[in-house]
């Protein structure tokens, strides 16, 4: 059996009671305070007992650094009405008193409520803050989504980003509210004299992150299920599981050279550089895994499948999903630099230049939306073109609609729509080839 | 808050301002309050030293000397003023008490 144990703490700072009650139901259950972490408080192992936990804030705490003359008298004068001091998060200071009846460690409610509500008021500014950059976040990923609504329906970035900052913005919201809420009423009760318990706030509060944990969650799976080779979706995890690493290491060595007692500015140096270090670690990980070599032997088309030759060009291959409808990208060109393609010998003609775009709808009502999509993205370019010899249902030729595209088409094969530029004439064999490689059949 | 706070004292402010007419160390003011007050009055270990932080800050009390941990506090003029206003405060809650309800019945409470 484990001699220790962590449990996470999502209470809020004002929550006072809430975080005693943890500690004495704990401690009822077998489980001493022995740490607390940034978002965990460790316990260990000891005989079950009735001791009374309190907390105080002392306001020039610092988490990097030792305790100074002043912090350990104020625990010295804590001990001195029986409260022994356990442990300390930042500036919080928690005590323990094995009596029964002790002397609360705070006997003016005026005077807490200022206190706690100083600390509270800092992070509703940071909430504040959130709110304000998670708001221009949703309006800029929403205004995206608007104006690419097809890259919108192939991707799972755009459909669950601005879930994501709504639930981060709500979250936000609703810490500002639950505070404003015990601000009041926690004053009031100064006022008359009274300590406010703050539980029904304080629990909704500590509620509120956990449907944008099951979001992120969510979000998390859909992007394995839906998302397909999406490097963005991998970069978007990578960051989050950095922020997440980085906070973590940071805040184990900065802890362990707090136990060391070492200077404010060594730990603050040392906690710095591992947070860029795991966070340089990580990232370098996700580059690794974003960066690969395009595999093209699984395309459905390529050039040489066009014109028969079997020169290697460079290959950009890019895949992404939704529940809705996935995108599969592909480029193959030369490139005149780098390992992708060899020195073309004299007079050989390198110059083909091969990209399509398979957009494939995944539930039947997708289909027609990502027709009008890619019509759309062309509108004034197309002109219909005979569909027979691609195999396909409807088919429109595009000529010179970006600079650099001198034809391309848009072919439309039923449960998917292909938008293919190809810089030179097409065969009969060509077509078929085409037609093979989206589901049609020339004709 | 604080500041505006101290234009009425609480019951514990008054009574750690008012132990400290004599240089005394933080434990000794825990001690001297419940026996000033006759056990009435208590001051929590928390309380005590955010209070004598915050009269520290606003100069009505100073330390004469620190001797390591065990620091002791002395009131200030500015302090002993503050008392003093809270004094004349209560003085003039009473007498306007007793001027309403007349001293019989102030007796017969």
């Amino acid at each position: 059996m484990s001699r220790y144990k962590r449990v996470f703490d999502l209470l809020h700072v004002y929550d006072k009671q809430g975080r005693h009650e943890l500690f004495e139901r704990m401690a009822a259950r077998g489980w001493e305070l022995s740490g607390g972490g940034r978002f965990t408080w460790k316990f260990r192992r000891a005989e079950p007992s009735r001791a009374r936990y309190a907390s105080a804030y002392f306001k020039r705490a610092s988490e990097f650094a030792p305790p100074d003359s002043d912090e350990l008298a104020f625990r010295e004068l804590c001990e001195r009405t029986g409260w022994e001091f356990v442990c300390s998060r930042g500036q919080m200071q928690v005590f323990v008193n094995r009596e029964a009846e002790p002397l609360p460690l705070d006997t003016d409610p005026q005077l807490e409520f200022a206190l706690t509500d100083g600390l509270a008021r800092r992070n509703a500014i940071f909430s504040a803050v959130m709110l304000a950059v998670s708001l221009l976040l949703l309006w800029y990923t929403l205004g995206r989504a608007l104006d690419d609504r097809l890259g919108a329906l192939v991707s799972m970035d755009t459909l669950v980003l601005p879930l994501l900052v709504l639930g981060v913005a709500l979250c936000c919201l609703g810490d500002l509210i639950c505070w404003a809420l015990w601000r009041r009423r926690a004053r009031a009760a100064a006022e008359r004299g009274e300590f406010y318990a703050a539980r029904r706030i304080a629990r909704i509060n500590a509620a509120i992150p956990l449907p944008l944990t099951a979001l992120l969650a969510l979000s998390a799976l859909g992007w394995l299920l839906w998302g397909g080779s999406g490097t963005e979706s991998i970069r978007v995890v990578v960051s989050v599981i950095a922020v997440f690493a980085a906070g973590a290491a940071g805040t184990a060595v900065s802890s362990r050279l707090r136990a060391a007692e070492a200077s404010r500015g060594k730990n603050i140096a040392l906690s710095a550089i591992t947070v860029f270090a795991v966070c340089a670690a990580v990232s370098l990980i996700g580059v690794l895994l974003t960066w690969r070599e395009d595999d093209a032997s699984a395309a459905p088309l390529t050039i040489n499948s066009l014109t028969g030759d079997d020169y290697a060009y460079a290959v950009y291959i890019e895949s992404r999903g939704s529940p809705f409808a996935e995108l599969y990208s592909y480029e193959e060109r030369y490139v005149p630099f780098g390992d992708a393609c060899p020195e073309p010998a004299p007079g050989e003609d390198v110059s083909a230049r091969l990209r399509y775009s398979v957009y494939r709808a995944r539930i039947p009502s997708a289909y027609p939306k990502l027709r009008e999509g890619v019509l759309w993205e062309h509108q004034g370019h197309t002109e219909p073109c005979g569909a027979a010899p691609f195999g396909a249902e409807e088919a429109w030729y595009i000529e010179k609609s970006y600079p650099g595209v001198e034809q391309a088409w848009i072919l439309c094969y039923g449960g998917s729509v292909v938008y293919l530029e190809y810089n030179r004439a097409l065969t009969a064999e060509n077509c078929a080839a085409i037609a093979a490689a989206f589901g049609g059949e020339s004709v | 808050m604080a500041r505006a706070k101290f234009h009425t004292l609480t019951e514990q402010m008054f009574y750690v301002l008012l132990c400290l007419r004599e240089e005394l160390c933080g434990i000794d003011i825990l001690d001297r309050v419940p026996e000033m007050t006759g056990g009435r009055v208590s001051v929590g270990s928390g309380t005590l030293y955010n209070l004598l932080e915050q009269f520290l800050d606003a100069s009505f009390i100073r330390e004469p000397r620190g001797e390591g941990r065990r620091r002791s506090y002395v009131l200030t003029e500015r302090g002993r003023g503050t008392l003093r206003a809270e004094y004349e405060r209560i003085r003039a809650q009473a007498a306007d008490y007793r001027r309403v309800f007349g001293e019989d019945e102030h007796e017969q409470i």
